[in-house]
């Protein structure tokens, strides 16, 4: 992608002769083909004409350079017919009409004839001629045209703007032998929408692309500004800034001027070319405004996506905090100003009620944390090489400190490899997994690890009464709370962040039924090819003395 | 607990905690079990007390740090004072400081508590950070012993229930770095150098993979370890009593 560094035209003169050379080399290539090729028709028809001389009338020999005009009518521009017409008048006369060897007729018979052949093979030239040119342009139009339809289609399955501009680039290069775009940048659109009488500032923001400098269709910037500016074509054929050796056609969609096509035209086809630069251009700009206009909508969504998840995060944590924080108030003022007259036993009662609601009130202020940390993209998960057997005991060992009457098992499958991952992060996504099996079913729960086809599965089974299927899909929805939990507490973070815990490993959470009753909820994480453990210096056992 | 008051009577402890209620809380506990207690609510306060202290030939026995002071980061006293290495530490930080407090750890702190914390671990922590307190024993203890498993670290002799346990150098590497600093956590990092070399300090896959076969020797159910216990991104810690 080329930034900027338009060659102006005085630059063009001086650093690029290969422009120049190449440009002398088409012209010369275009004159001399048809000019040998109506040469080498005209000596032919001569050639059989003084073959048939001495066997057929004259008018027959005329019939034969009738021919040959047509056929260089047929191949080439009009006036090599012309010329060839004119050549084959002139040719019979001096070759094959008396008197021989003269550009001269005696008698009104062959001057008649060959007025005649003039007439006859000019009016054939211009005929076969015009004929070419439509069946040319016919061709032309149907091979543009079919072109036209793949960008249009290479355009619609596109969304990148980039791969846009290349394709939009490939085709223009195929059409018109090199092309330059220049977009303007989208929190400019509006600004260079306003049209001419306003200044608009495009001098930083313009991005430019395509054959800026290898090509004939290097152009000053300032034309391509001035186009987008005013919103009109300008250049070649257009009216306006006539001398340029380009075409510079604006890109306009609903929302502005996007930016400017710029391509070399064909003297010879310039209003066609402009016409189909211009659809080309209206393609471009109704592509990208079609790709800003999902993007747009597909931000509002988010925007009020995150909105709806704020308000029902508040609703949530505000129910989740007030009522532990209630009964703490309520506790300590009673201890405060009651000591004296509450009894012992009551005292201890209400302590130990403000420590156990304090210590919920922390394992969800953490839960919170977590989901704002993997839902807002905060820090990046701290991953390293994780042995999955310690992260399950740490979490059941947690768990059994809080309440050592919870039935908890941990099976373990033997040789479970390293796993790569966030250690904190997948405790407090097992955590949450135990958490919620104790809170629907109350035990007994089994924590197991297995691998399975190059993921490693960490179950969590209950013996709770089974999810319906539907509940399965909901149960992960970010506050969702089953039916089954009125009466348990929980802000429904947990089941969420265990998801965003498996999706930030580029794993997955999925419930199932268990067989008997109860739930399994399985958290899946992919393997990754373990760097290997360099082995001991000496491998042997440490020789006790 | 007793016993345990007795032997903290003017023990000295110096507070550094910018948060009042937190302050507050500490030092009703601390006093109330026998600790001569400091306070300081800043770095700057701190520095002015520890220096009072060592002009005074009264250094505080353990320092507890909070991690966040209003007016620096608590690892800036260490650089400060380099003598607070010598003096038993322990670190209060917040979950969200994780590498923070681990590079702390690595830096030379004791041991940390994470907010919210209650009493019971507080003088757990308190009790194994002074137990191993390098003014009060210079020498390395050459003996660990709990529940069933004693370490010899002069012999290399580990046995569990009277059993010799054959162990490869490696694993009796770790489980003497372990030993040293038993009842503390030592880092992921301070085990791979200490054992591996500097230039090991980020291969965890080491040290995931010999811990377990150790776990495995060592423990009686290695899924339920009762010696060699797992701080969740932290590192280990050898269990005491």
């Amino acid at each position: 992608m080329e930034r900027a560094g338009l060659c102006l035209p005085e630059q063009r003169r001086s650093r690029s002769p290969t422009c120049d050379t190449s440009m002398r080399s088409v012209r010369f290539s275009r004159l001399w083909r048809p000019a040998a090729g109506t040469a080498l028709i005209m000596a032919a028809a001569t050639a059989v004409a003084a073959g048939l001389d001495q066997y057929v009338p004259t008018t027959v020999l005329a019939l034969v350079y009738i021919g040959a005009v047509l056929l260089i009518a047929h191949r080439y521009a009009y006036w090599y017919a012309f010329a060839s017409a004119l050549a084959a008048v002139a040719l019979l006369n001096v070759m094959f009409i008396h008197p021989r060897g003269a550009l001269r007729v005696d008698s009104q018979e062959h001057g008649l004839g060959l007025a005649a052949l003039l007439v006859v093979s000019l009016l054939a030239s211009y005929l076969a001629s015009r004929q070419r040119a439509f069946g040319r342009a016919a061709t032309r139009n149907t091979h543009h045209a079919t072109q036209l339809r793949e960008l249009a289609s290479a355009l619609g399955v596109t969304t990148d703007i980039e791969q846009m501009s290349e394709h939009v680039l490939t085709h223009l290069r195929k059409r018109f032998g090199g092309a330059v775009l220049a977009l303007v940048d989208p929190a400019h659109i509006e600004a260079a929408a306003l049209g001419p009488g306003r200044p608009v500032r495009l001098a930083t923001n313009l991005q430019i692309l395509g054959d800026t400098q290898a090509s004939p269709a290097m152009i000053s910037g300032d034309a391509l500004r001035h186009c987008i500016q005013s919103g009109q074509s300008l250049g070649a054929g257009t009216g306006r800034w006539n001398n340029l050796a380009v075409t510079c056609v604006p890109m306009i969609s609903a929302a502005g001027v996007l930016g400017a096509v710029a391509v070399p035209c064909d003297e010879g086809n310039r209003h066609d070319d402009i016409i189909e630069a211009q659809a080309v251009a209206d393609m471009f700009a109704a592509a990208i405004q079609r790709e800003r206009n999902a993007a747009d909508a597909l931000e509002a969504r988010a925007a009020a996506q995150s909105q709806e998840l704020r308000n029902t995060l508040l609703a949530s944590i505000s129910h989740d905090f007030r009522t532990p924080l209630a009964s703490i108030i309520g506790s300590a003022s009673a201890l405060a100003q009651q000591h004296d007259k509450l009894a012992a036993a009551d005292a201890i009662r209400l302590a130990s009620q403000i420590e156990r609601e304090a210590r919920y009130l922390a394992e969800v202020t953490e839960n919170t944390l977590h989901w704002i940390r993997l839902s807002n993209g905060g820090p990046a998960p701290d991953f390293d090489w994780q042995a999955i057997d310690e992260i399950l005991s740490a979490v059941i060992e947690r768990e059994r400190l809080r309440d050592a009457t919870i039935d908890l098992r941990l099976k373990l499958e033997p040789d479970l490899p390293l796993i790569r991952g966030d250690a904190v992060l997948l405790a407090q996504a097992v955590a949450n997994l135990v958490d919620n099996a104790l809170k629907y079913s109350g035990g007994p729960i089994v924590v197991s690890a297995s691998l399975h086809q190059a993921h490693l599965n960490i179950d969590v089974a209950d013996r709770g009464s089974t999810l319906p299927a539907h509940e399965r899909q909901r149960i992960f929805q970010t506050f969702y709370r089953s039916p089954n939990a009125l009466g348990t507490r929980g802000a429904g973070l947990g089941l969420s962040i265990a998801q965003a815990v498996a999706q930030a490993h580029d794993g997955g959470l999925s419930a199932m039924p268990r067989r008997d009753g109860g739930n399994i909820f399985r958290l899946s994480l992919p393997l990754a090819e373990v760097p290997p453990v360099a082995a001991e210096m000496a491998d042997a056992v440490e020789k006790t003395p | 607990m007793n016993a345990a008051t007795a032997s903290h009577v003017g023990t000295r402890v110096l507070v550094v905690e910018d948060d009042l209620a937190l302050r507050t809380m500490l030092l009703a506990v601390l006093r109330a079990e026998g600790f001569d207690v400091r306070q300081a609510h800043d770095l700057h306060t701190a520095r002015t007390a520890l220096d009072e202290a060592q002009a005074a030939h009264q250094p505080p026995a353990l320092v507890i740090l909070d991690l966040n002071l209003p007016d620096g980061q608590g690892s800036d006293l260490f650089d400060s004072h380099p003598g607070l290495r010598e003096m038993a530490t322990l670190v209060i930080s917040a979950r969200s400081e994780e590498a923070h407090k681990i590079a702390l750890l690595d830096a030379g702190a004791n041991d940390y508590l994470v907010k919210p914390f209650g009493v019971g671990e507080l003088l757990a922590r308190i009790r194994v950070a002074l137990r191993r307190r390098p003014d009060t024993a210079p020498a390395q203890p050459a003996m660990y012993a709990y529940k069933g498993l004693s370490i010899d670290l002069d012999t290399r002799r580990v046995m569990r229930d009277g059993e010799l346990l054959k162990l490869t150098p490696t694993e009796f590497r770790i489980l003497s770095v372990l030993a040293a600093k038993a009842g503390r956590v030592v880092t992921h990092r301070q085990l791979l150098v200490d054992v591996w070399g500097a230039e090991y300090a980020e291969h965890t896959h080491y040290l995931r993979v010999y811990v377990g076969n150790l776990r495995a020797k060592l423990e009686i159910d290695p899924t339920q370890p009762q010696y060699l216990q797992t701080e969740v991104g932290v590192g280990y810690r050898l269990a005491t009593d």
